[in-house]
């Protein structure tokens, strides 16, 4: 018995690093299964409401009255008791994550859930992912500090909770960590992918075992039908582009302005935006809440071109003006529903011209909305795995993606900050980009090295060495023999050889690695690769506290390739002169 | 002691989280099963709705309630069937066709999708297509009435075969239906006048039979049948069968007409069994002067030499009084002239055959055979 425990507990790992990373896991999996069920609750507590409030074929004054009174209430509630709950709730977790240490208050989480649930169940035309993403991030970030975690622990669950609230929301679970890397983390390549990917898949159990397995459209299944539709979906692409364009530039100007009006008048602004959806409501309910049922509708092909295109107008105003003056929702489901009615209007134009060589408009408007989504929410690679995801329809990726990246070209081209950068900098934080990091990536080793012109070798004796080296600027130096190098001896070694007399030992003796050529081991001192980025190099310079590394091959880790120094690398970023200029003033 | 805090801390946090888990999932259970109820109900609501509208004419109103349906429950294929139905009513051929195409995708066997989707070919003209979407529909799968909608189906793929004249098909579509329809005396008087339709008297004139095994008064199925003998050329049995008709349905013109047009040709007759030689003779006679009366009534007679010559030799036989002995031979003389004039007047003259010249038509058709 004692002996099944001892092997147990050897398997499950005892140290600290084994014991971090299971309760990692196994806080992941507790926080999807608790977000996944509460954003589950937000979603069915909403749709239900909505459907109370301003049921299908209900009186056009409901659609009037209802979302005037419902943003006046939610108005105040958000001013008075719950400022934080405003707005998207994605530009508000990137700020908790980068600027608050990871922090979200538990009364966050509750103002946020019931009245961007009230919000849109008064038919506010705002999204419920955003706010789904920041209920979650908030549950995250409450648990973790309770838990007593420290804040670099409490940050790194803020995206796993992220990713379970939007898998939860969309169905979607590989768009949702996809979204959390590319736009929450803005890095693909983030520490916590395994832990997003953990929770979300226990969110999607949890969605699937309450809810069933459905998608949250169902579509035809669209194919291309000819070669020549290629174009017509990158035509689409730029009308897309466009369309996002507006809409951001609209949410973003309206914002503006609505900031600079009176503090007073901050808790009835939210009434503007009620009142424009309901006067909209009246002629045009499908403008009102989420309108999923719409696109729907308008995926399988029940649409008339010219109603198709007015709701894609009505929308953007409508969705700009209830974010701008300050209803609590998001901009995932506008930009969806936008999407699919301009690429319902593109695609009607298309058929109607050319219905021998044309899919029909619905394929046109699953195209659609991920076009938008890439212009607005710009990213590209969520965008097109959402699509696939919400409709389960994989025969129309190739369009999509061609179509994407038209839209979030032109995009980028016109509105060069980011929606949520943008929202974030009008509230005075500035959230940091990929911009810097990829900046930073483009500049690589080979770019800065120099040849290895000082190289000692393994039967050069310490004092010849030192010698060498007053006369050098560097403060180490490779060590290489005919098959290559074998180490690195510093400035600081070398002078403690010559205090203990060893000035005619070799340096063989010296260098750990040059001892014996079958006991090298490149792993013994700092190196680079040429294709590394320079931030690379000055993290391993900074760790072995030397200012020159060498630079190795990739194929044959003892092949020496150049050098790369400190002052190479800072002459790359163009600082060498600079310091040369304050150095001679200060002279 | 600040470890053990922080212990008790961890592990009231996880019950909490732990019962915060339990207490979510039976409310979210709860709402989930509202909501799926009230979708459901909102569902079938805009359902009922598009059955009304669709029945009271107004198609385009019943698309919106039905897709309205579809959006909230698509998995329904009665929806979407009757979406199907309604836009092929309101003539969005295409739509339907894309409609239909997507519930067989899911589920092949759906004999309702099957049938719709036969009926949007035909309108379309693809007649192929029907035909191979209407057997789906009869041998598919049907969840009530199954015999009563195979029945539905295959009458309606006999009716479009006898529309496009496909007499092999139609036959051994109606051969099946026969063997379906049971004691149904609807669908076996519909299968019977199929037959015929379909050029096959014998099996129409059994079906009839069958019919008045049950119904011996039913005068539509006398009047069937007596078609049926009519078109196998056997006049008194058509002309014993219409009188029976007449007998059950005294008002009815078309079996009236029958009967007259029976009595005619077998009193022109000349083959009839139990004539004497005389009355043979005398029959001929007259055929040959209704054919050379019809013939010169058309105008056709001055056209040509031969024809000239043929009126002639017929108006000399016409003089010629034929002793006894000689009635035998005058007798398949007048026949020929008279056959040789009647093709004369079908090839020569323009106009149709008219309802009086009828009866000579056809003692002359059984005459050939």
């Amino acid at each position: 018995m004692q002996r099944t425990k001892n092997w147990i507990i050897s398997f499950a790992g005892s140290g600290p690093l084994m014991r971090q990373s299971r309760n990692q896991l196994m806080l992941s999996v507790v926080l999807g299964a608790l977000v996944g069920l509460v954003v589950v609750a937000f979603l069915l507590v909403t749709g239900r409401m909505a459907a109370r409030m301003y049921p299908a074929g209900g009186a056009p004054w409901r659609r009037l009255v209802v979302p005037t009174l419902g943003s006046l209430i939610t108005g105040y509630l958000l001013y008075r008791y719950f400022p934080l709950a405003r707005g998207s709730g994605v530009p508000q977790t990137k700020f908790a994550l980068f600027v608050e240490d990871g922090v979200i208050k538990f009364r966050t989480v509750l103002g946020k859930f019931f009245l961007c649930s009230a919000s849109l169940a008064t038919g506010i035309a705002l999204g419920r992912e955003g706010p789904s993403v920041h209920i979650g991030a908030g549950l995250a970030s409450v648990i973790g500090r309770r838990l007593g975690l420290n804040k670099e622990q409490v940050q790194s669950l803020v995206p796993v909770g992220a990713a379970a609230a939007l898998t939860a929301a969309f169905n979607t679970p590989v768009a949702a960590v996809l979204f959390t890397l590319e736009e929450i983390m803005g890095d693909l390549h983030a520490p916590v992918l395994g832990s997003t990917v953990v929770s979300s898949a226990t969110a999607w159990i949890v969605l699937h075992l309450i809810l069933g397995d459905q998608p949250l459209f169902h579509v035809a299944g669209y194919k291309l039908v000819h070669p020549l539709e290629f174009g017509i979906y990158g035509i689409l692409g730029v009308v897309g582009g466009l369309g996002s364009v507006c809409f951001v530039k609209l949410l973003l100007g309206l914002r503006e302005r609505f900031m600079r009006l009176p503090e007073w008048t901050v808790w009835f602004q939210p009434v503007v935006g009620g009142l424009t959806v309901g006067l909209m409501g009246w002629f045009a309910p499908a403008v009102m809440g989420v309108g999923y049922n719409y696109v729907e509708r308008i995926l399988n092909g029940d649409l008339v071109l010219q109603a198709v295109a007015v709701l894609a107008v009505l929308k953007i105003v409508a969705s700009a003006v209830c974010y701008a003056s300050g209803n609590a929702g998001g901009i995932f489901s506008p930009s969806l529903f936008i999407g699919a009615m301009i690429g319902a209007s593109v695609g009607s134009v298309a058929h109607s011209l050319l219905p021998g060589y044309t899919a029909e408009p619905g394929a046109y408007a699953l195209v659609g909305m991920g076009t938008a989504f890439a212009g607005i929410v710009r990213t590209p690679l969520t965008s097109v795995i959402m699509i696939f995801e919400v409709t389960r329809d994989y025969t129309i990726i190739v369009p999509l993606m061609i179509s994407n990246l038209i839209a979030f070209f032109i995009s980028y081209w016109l509105q060069r900050e980011p929606i949520y950068e943008a929202l974030a900098r009008q509230e005075g934080v500035f959230l940091p980009t990929s911009e810097p990091r990829l900046q930073r990536a483009r500049i690589r080793v080979i770019q800065a090295m120099q040849p290895a012109t000082e190289v000692f070798t393994p039967q050069m004796q310490v004092a010849e060495a030192a010698d060498r080296a007053k006369h050098s600027g560097l403060n180490a130096w490779p060590v290489a023999d005919q098959a290559g190098i074998c180490g690195v001896v510093g400035k600081a070694e070398l002078q403690n050889a010559l205090t203990q007399g060893w000035a005619d030992r070799t340096l063989a003796e010296l260098v750990d690695g040059c001892i014996a050529p079958e006991r090298v081991s490149p792993a013994k001192f700092a190196y680079v690769h040429a294709d590394h980025p320079l931030a690379v190099a000055l993290e391993r310079m900074g760790t072995s506290g030397r200012n020159v590394l060498p630079v190795v091959s990739r194929a044959n880790r003892r092949r020496l390739v150049g050098l790369i120094t400190l002052d190479s690398i800072l002459k790359s970023y163009g600082l060498t002169k600079a310091l040369e200029i304050e150095d001679g003033t200060q002279k | 002691m600040a470890v053990s805090r922080s212990r008790r801390s961890i592990a009231e946090t996880f019950v909490l989280i732990l019962l915060a888990i339990a207490g979510l999932s039976a409310i979210d259970g709860f709402l989930a099963r509202r909501e799926r109820l009230e979708s459901y109900r909102e569902a079938a609501g805009l359902f009922a709705d598009g059955q009304r509208l669709e029945r009271a004419g107004n198609y385009s109103q019943a698309i919106d309630r039905f897709r309205g349906a579809l959006s909230i429950r698509g998995e329904q294929e009665d929806y979407a069937v009757a979406l199907a139905d309604a836009l092929l009513k309101a003539g969005r051929l295409q739509d339907a066709e894309s409609v239909l195409g997507e519930v067989l995708q899911r589920d092949s066997i759906n004999g309702e999708a099957n049938l719709m989707i036969a009926r949007v070919f035909v309108k379309q003209g693809k007649i192929t297509e029907a035909e191979s979407y209407y057997h789906h529909a009869i041998y598919d799968q049907w969840r009530e009435n199954a015999m009563r909608h195979r029945v539905q189906a295959r009458l309606e793929l006999i009716e479009l075969l006898a529309r496009y004249n496909k007499q092999k098909e139609l036959l051994s579509e109606l051969l099946a239906l026969e063997n379906e329809a049971g004691a149904d005396v609807d669908t076996l008087k519909r299968v019977a006048h199929l037959y015929i339709a379909a050029g096959s008297p014998g099996h129409a004139a059994e079906a009839f039979r069958e019919i008045l095994h049950s119904e011996a008064r039913n005068a539509d199925a006398y009047g069937g049948l007596g078609e049926a003998e009519f078109i196998s050329g056997d006049y008194e049995a058509a002309q014993r069968e219409f009188q029976s008709a007449v007998r059950f349905d005294p008002g009815n013109p078309q079996f009236q007409a029958r009967l007259e047009l029976c009595r005619q040709i077998l009193q022109l007759d000349p083959t009839r069994r139990g004539l004497s030689m005389h009355d043979r003779y005398g029959r001929s006679v007259e055929l040959l002067k209704l054919a050379l009366d019809n013939l010169r009534q058309c105008g056709a007679a001055a056209e040509s030499p031969d024809l000239k010559d043929l009126v002639g030799a017929a108006r000399e036989q016409l003089r010629r009084q034929a002793k006894p002995f000689q009635a035998s031979d005058a007798m398949e003389t007048n026949l020929g002239l008279t056959e040789k004039l009647w093709r004369a007047r079908t090839t020569e003259c323009k106009q149709a055959i008219t309802p009086a010249e009828q009866p000579l038509d056809l003692v002359l058709g059984r005459i050939s055979k």
